[in-house]
């Protein structure tokens, strides 16, 4: 691969890229259209939620007579809004958008690499990727409604065409997006698997990459070794609904019928959709704590402490991750003996994530911390990853799943842990490397009114919720009101709406400020937030190849901020070590 | 008119905004590109910001512990719930707390520390000895907190006591169907197969014979219908269609009289188990009574799709798997009334409420109380899975034993 620059058209350079930071960026851009459609989304069944029997005119403009009559909302289309939601945020924002973006965009500039090891994969990477969310997008507006049975999608309710409306051509365009999007993924995970292996440069050693990396390494990992599990579990399902086999079915009666089909399991979809589930939870929360590290210590002025126990604690959680899945099924009916197991390993993750923290506390302590938005959402995060874990101590222990497992509790922890957890860590990377994307920088003003109204919008939102879980209140729930004990919190969830609103409408301040500080944002320098690692070493414009001359050697750790022997508070990783001076860690 | 205004206003705003952008922009402009992006006062007022914020943060946690205690589950109603209880409030006391020290040391660093010129970080990458105290303490806390957990699910999920009596929950499309066993003691042999007019698919001789026939009955009448189909001058589309539709029919029932017959077969060799269905109760309705102090275990099945069972008020749940029995044993150890009086004591509340002739609340006055027992659906089952709900009553053995007496045997139903 050469070094410099050639000559690109606009098909080239803005569509069919293969350069990884035209690829990072355009994940980012899908990324952010999808992630307000599945906001969107949650506003419509929060309203529902909050106020059940109001008819709003607007709904019925957006949705029509069938799924809004009067402007209420219908309960096909709230499960349906439900379902698409949390698939839009989880796979097409949290995996697709922050992998997609930060692993291309980081990946090869912290390496020292020109660009990713294919960029031909890379791209298709990305156009599987875009495909998949148009499918997706497009199964909203078929007559039926798009895929209703929850984001888990569990047969025999997703697999049988007469269970409900959702599961007819609308569930079958979930099963071809997803089976796109997986290929997408993987084809993205090889990519960066191969590339952190083989095109570091010289002086980069497995214990000099930043935690970035690492992170995003693992995630990679994780993905290729559990998406294929849930492409089988698509396309065997998808097998039941079009060939007439019976994996997942047995002993069904339904429109007056008794099936044909028997013999099957839908516990075996459960196991096989949780093999993914499960390390998708760390697939969407690694990246997020791998930027949130990165973010953290460059603002901190400090060292990340315990940068070796960092590491072992990613590659502790990662393995772990493969061995829990079970958590999500102690209720199935399954042995209680592997109820026993999968609560002993779920709990054992706590162990590593409570070093993560602190680690992290450490890192800030007698810190020179610049409060950047970049950081503010870096801290956000570590909070709500506490938060968020904390509660994981009561779910993932199968005495106490039994009486909240599938209540508003579960929904206030995930959405605490891996949705805004994810997200912050999200917003933080992308605080911090938009100069590095741009040349620009984003307006921090603005960026302070986006932190402050998200981080109230979501403890607003996901701390009441905790409460309606513990009064007992179910999730995917149309509406609280068909039992009176649930009718006596209904109080909270006007609440709840209120805030969600809020946070919603203070995302137009993060929309603004990113596309219009693109063109129009301050210029910014090389290296802006006084940072170690390869990326700001890198000229400015962007250039296809990364480096005018020959790509930079490293001769140090990335965290070397405020080294004492130093007059800056910073050294980057290209400065070799003085006489005598001992690698940091 | 007013639409008008709105047009102004809006335009109005936008130029402001954009003379707000112009402005800045060329304040911008001034600005050297290696002064630095954000400003200290910037910092200090975030770093402000961070300390309030925590303090909101906790006081309005407490405010909710504190304020909305009365609306929460009271404590168990069942024997097997107080070790749940009690492991939930070790571990809530536990989170609580971490969550208290690590967010006081989350906002005060931030606040304390916050930039200032000329100033350094502390340098200190790492230590060893802190690193191994943070990763084996709470190991500790865990694997103690594993164990009691352990012990818990495993007495409940393996209970020793022989239960006392079964009944069981037949989830569908959108409602529940209770069955218990009859004078036996036992719940009889029963097959989706049987579904239909027979609830819960009961598996007497009678009702295989009965479906059957029916079953056999059915297949006539779809070739009839098919015969009909053919014969119509309809569309393509719609003739293909009824016809599709038809062949799965017949595939289906065909299945079933294969199904039945081999029941069939099996009961001449295994009477007793399809014998023990005659006198189960089904009962109709969504209202049932159970018996306070009896040991009993729950069986559940379902229908159509997967259901789960949920008792909230007897810290018990378990699915309803279609193909599958699943089961799960509680004792019952207050009436409804003895419920209602602890949740009183415990300053639990609920909401006692008027409705008009449309069955509109006019009025909803804070009671002390509870609203009693029920079984709810906790698995997304479709359009109505926010309405299937079993009331239930436990009341004393012998009031029980008038009620069951009272409901009729599946065979003389």
């Amino acid at each position: 691969m050469g070094g410099g620059h050639h000559h690109e058209t606009f098909i080239s350079k803005y569509v069919f890229s293969m350069d990884h930071k035209m690829i990072g960026k355009q994940f980012l851009i899908t990324a952010i259209f999808m992630a307000v459609i599945g906001m969107g989304m949650s506003i419509l069944f929060r309203l529902q939620l909050a106020w059940p029997k109001e008819g709003f005119a607007f709904l019925n403009f957006f949705l029509g007579d069938r799924w809004a009559p009067e402007g209420v909302l219908d309960p096909n289309m709230y499960l349906a809004l439900v379902t698409i939601h949390g698939t839009i945020i989880v796979f097409f924002v949290l995996t697709g958008g922050l992998s997609g973006t930060f692993s291309n965009i980081l990946i090869p500039y912290q390496l020292g690499a020109r660009d990713m090891a294919s960029g031909l994969l890379n791209m298709i990477s990305y156009w599987l990727f875009f495909v998949s969310s148009v499918i997706m997008v497009y199964s909203c507006f078929i007559e039926t409604g798009p895929a209703s049975g929850g984001w888990t999608v569990y047969p025999p309710l997703s697999a049988l065409e007469k269970a409900m409306p959702g599961s007819g051509l609308g569930m079958t365009l979930w099963l071809v997006s997803m089976t796109v999007f997986i290929a997408s993924s993987l084809l993205g995970s090889l990519n960066y698997i191969v590339t952190v292996l083989n095109l570091r440069t010289k002086g980069m050693t497995m214990v000099r990459m930043p935690l970035t990396i690492w992170c995003f390494f693992i995630t990679a990992i994780l993905g290729v070794l559990s998406f294929p599990v849930l492409l089988s579990a698509a396309l065997l399902l998808m097998f039941d609904r079009m060939l007439g086999t019976s994996f997942y079915l047995d002993s069904i009666y339904i429109g007056g019928e008794p099936l044909a089909q028997t013999g099957g399991s839908p516990i075996l979809y459960e196991h096989l959709f949780w093999f993914l589930g499960h390390p998708e939870v760390y697939i969407i929360l690694l990246p997020a704590l791998g930027l949130t590290s990165e973010v953290i210590s460059t603002n901190s002025r400090k060292p990340i402490f315990g940068y070796r126990a960092m590491i072992l604690s990613i590659l502790a959680i990662a393995f772990l991750s493969f061995i829990v899945w079970g958590h999500h099924m102690f209720l199935t009916g399954m042995s209680p003996f592997l109820g026993t197991v999968f609560t002993f390993t779920t709990l054992l993750i706590a162990i590593p994530s409570a070093v993560k923290v602190f680690n992290y506390l450490a890192t800030l302590w007698k810190g020179n911390l610049r409060l950047t938005p970049a950081m503010l959402f870096g801290m956000g995060m570590v909070s709500l990853f506490i938060s968020g874990g904390l509660t994981g101590l009561i779910l993932g222990n199968s005495a106490l799943d039994i009486n909240i497992h599938d209540t508003y509790f579960v929904v206030a922890h995930f959405h605490i842990v891996m949705g805004a957890g994810a997200i912050f860590g999200m917003f933080a990377g992308v605080y911090h490397w938009f100069p590095r994307m741009y040349g620009r920088l984003m307006y921090s003003k603005l960026g302070y009114l986006h932190f402050w109204l998200t981080f109230i919008g979501v403890y607003g939102v996901f701390l009441p919720m905790h409460f309606v879980g513990l009064a007992g209140v179910p999730r995917r729930y149309y509406t609280n009101l068909e039992f009176e004990m649930f009718a006596d919190v209904q109080f909270i969830n006007p609440i709840i709406t209120a805030f969600a609103i809020m946070a919603a409408i203070g995302q137009s301040a993060f929309i603004f400020n990113f596309f219009y500080s693109i063109f129009r944002g301050r210029k910014s320098s090389q290296n802006p937030w006084k940072s170690n690692t390869l990326e700001w070493t890198a000229p400015i414009e962007r250039i296809h190849g990364n480096w005018e001359g020959p790509i930079p050697t490293v001769h140090r750790w990335p965290y070397d901020y405020s080294k004492p022997g130093y007059e800056d508070d910073y050294v980057s990783q290209i400065v070799p070590l003085k006489e005598g001076e001992h690698e940091g860690h | 008119m007013e639409i008008i205004l709105i047009i102004l206003a809006v335009l109005l705003g936008g130029v402001a905004i954009f003379k707000i952008l112009k402005a800045r922009e060329l304040v911008d402009g001034l600005k050297d590109e290696k002064s630095d992006p954000i400003t200290d006062a910037e910092m200090r007022t975030n770093a402000l910001g961070l300390i309030v914020y925590g303090f909101v943060l906790f006081a309005l946690l407490v405010v909710q512990i504190v304020g909305w205690s009365k609306y929460m589950l009271p404590s168990s109603a069942s024997v097997h719930g107080d070790d749940i209880d009690g492991l939930m409030n070790i571990t809530m006391i536990l989170i609580l707390s971490v969550f208290f020290v690590t967010h006081t040391l989350l906002f005060w660093f931030g606040f304390k520390y916050y930039y200032r010129k000329g100033r350094k970080g502390f340098w200190y990458p790492h230590n060893n000895a802190m690193e191994m105290a943070w990763t084996v303490v709470p190991a500790i806390v865990l694997i103690m907190l594993i164990s009691y957990g352990m012990s818990t699910w495993g007495s409940i999920m393996n209970p020793e006591d022989e239960a006392d009596m079964h009944i069981e929950f037949v989830s569908e499309q959108f409602k529940w169907t209770t069955r218990f066993a009859g004078d036996d003691g036992k719940l009889g042999e029963a097959s989706f197969a049987l579904y239909g007019s027979n609830a819960v698919g009961v598996a007497t001789k009678n009702a295989l014979l009965k479906r059957l026939d029916e079953s056999k009955a059915a297949i006539e009448n779809i070739r009839q219908d098919s015969i009909k189909y053919e014969k119509l001058n309809e569309d393509g589309w719609n003739r293909s269609k009824n016809l599709d539709k038809s062949e799965e029919s017949l595939k289906n029932y065909k299945a079933n009289v294969v199904r039945l017959n081999r029941m069939l077969a099996d009961y001449e060799k295994f009477p007793a188990k399809y014998d023990a269905g005659k006198d189960d109760k089904v009962i109709n309705g969504n209202s049932i009574k159970l018996p306070k102090g009896k040991t009993i275990k729950f069986q559940f099945r379902s229908k159509d799709v997967i259901h789960s069972a949920y008792f909230p008020h007897f810290r018990a749940q378990m699915n309803a798997v279609p193909g599958m029995k699943t089961y799960f044993t509680f004792q019952p150890k207050e009436t409804s009334e003895e419920f209602n009086l602890k949740a009183a004591e415990e300053g639990r509340v609920y909401l006692k409420r008027t409705l008009d002739e449309e069955g509109n609340v006019i009025a909803a006055v804070e009671t002390p109380g509870s609203t009693g027992y029920i079984l709810l659906c906790n698995k997304i089952c479709g359009a109505s899975h926010y309405n299937m709900k079993v009331y239930i009553e436990v009341v004393e053995e012998e009031e029980f034993n008038e009620w069951i007496a009272d409901q009729k045997a599946f065979e003389t139903l």
